[in-house]
């Protein structure tokens, strides 16, 4: 662990940007809190253990894992990949996916085992994993400014419940397709010299 | 050829920059010293609005897709460790090797690098900077905080860019770590170009070699 004005990041080396799909986001946020990440697998290998809870635990994960969006990274490092507005935001997205559903597939494949009977809950869990993520990235560069603390509006916190309270869910669709649309028009303001 | 035209900025209410125009030629080492260089290297990068003036090159718009720049004081995005930015950039330049550079430049390669001193943050910026393989290199304060030896060392590299073929634009508060290294320097003062000096110049440039330039920081 190294010390960081008060906050302790995990400093070794079973983290690195390679093996996250050169992944600010989450390298940063893997090392800032090691001891939510300990936290959750070991509550992820209970849950999976107990019928019907894997995939629903799996699934509130990869909402947790919208944490990781939530900090601006300064500008020199949303420039590093050379790309345009819109490539930037697919790589973005396919990389959360690749990372999040690489370091569930473990426990999927242990529910799967375990209860065999459950196995129809991972096509739910799939899709909307992977729109909770898609959700976390968009809303994250819709509302991105270099250097500056994430400022989102109200709206943005109904649209991250509207992930657990399924009655928020038609906002949370619709604050979705908006935010992508104005993502990549914001990114736009950055990484026009790249298209 | 790099042409800055009428260059004009301004900070709230001082104006940094009054009608600065200059042409920097390609594949050379030129120095910016004075008040405002900071504003300028910003306004060549893009991430500084000017208030009026252009920046072209050929004219056509600077691509920053074709330059690196090093900020006088680097900073990281907390939760990544010097090792994490020097991988970041080779993930995204798969040519980049640091090695040469970390043996001139050393970082504690697993600190955070938000968190370092202000030392070993310059260490880390100037070699995030030069692994890339980019055209144009504008480095604001590269020798500042620099020990006396890396300074030598800071300077052959960028005699070593000049001759490989970058444009290298920097900006220094002292002259004379700029003498032997620019081809030539930019004399910035109340907003405008003061003067232009030739390489062989450099040395009429600096008032009094004790106190570098004098010029207020900025």
């Amino acid at each position: 662990m190294a010390s960081a004005s008060g906050k302790r990041i995990y400093a070794g080396r079973l983290i690195r940007p390679e093996r996250l799909g050169g992944s600010p986001e989450w390298t940063a946020g893997l090392r800032r809190r090691p001891t939510a990440v300990w936290i959750t697998a070991a509550v992820l290998a209970l849950c999976i253990l107990l019928p019907v809870v894997g995939f629903p635990a799996l699934y509130v994960a990869a909402v947790a894992c919208g944490v990781f969006y939530l900090d601006n990274e300064p500008l020199e490092l949303l420039r590093l990949p050379e790309l345009g507005a819109g490539r930037l935001l697919v790589r973005k997205v396919l990389t959360a996916w690749r990372n999040y559903f690489l370091l569930t597939a473990p426990f999927a494949l242990l529910a799967v085992v375990a209860h065999p009977r459950t196995v129809w809950m991972a096509a739910a869990w799939i899709p909307m994993a992977a729109l909770a993520l898609f959700h976390a990235v968009v809303s994250k560069y819709a509302h991105y400014t270099p250097d500056t603390p994430t400022r989102r509006p109200v709206a943005a916190r109904f649209a991250n419940a509207g992930f657990i309270l399924p009655v928020l869910l038609p906002l949370t669709l619709c604050l979705t397709v908006s935010y992508t649309l104005r993502a990549e028009r914001n990114l736009n303001r950055y990484l026009h010299d790249y298209d | 050829m790099i042409t800055i035209d009428a260059l004009r900025i301004r900070d709230g209410r001082r104006m940094l920059l009054d009608g600065v125009t200059m042409h920097l030629s390609r594949n050379a080492v030129h120095g910016i010293a004075g008040e405002g260089r900071s504003a300028l290297l910003e306004a060549l990068y893009g991430i500084r609005t000017p208030d009026s003036g252009t920046i072209s090159e050929a004219g056509h718009p600077l691509q920053r897709r074709e330059m690196a720049f090093l900020e006088a004081d680097p900073h990281f995005w907390p939760g990544l460790t010097a090792r994490d930015c020097i991988g970041l950039v080779r993930h995204n330049g798969r040519l980049a090797n640091p090695e040469a550079l970390l043996r001139r430049f050393p970082v504690p390669p697993d600190a955070q690098a938000a968190t370092l001193d202000p030392l070993a943050r310059k260490h880390l910026g100037i070699i995030l900077t030069l692994m890339r393989d980019k055209r144009i290199l504008l480095l604001d304060e590269p020798f500042r905080g620099l020990e006396p030896e890396r300074v030598f060392v800071m300077q052959q590299l960028l005699l070593r860019l000049g001759s490989e073929g970058r444009t290298v634009i920097l900006a220094s508060g002292k002259i004379s770590p700029l003498e032997g290294v620019c081809d030539d320097l930019y004399l910035l003062g109340g907003g405008s170009v003061l003067a232009r000096y030739e390489h062989y110049e450099l040395g009429r440039a600096i008032p009094n070699p004790e106190s570098g330039s004098g010029f207020p920081e900025n």
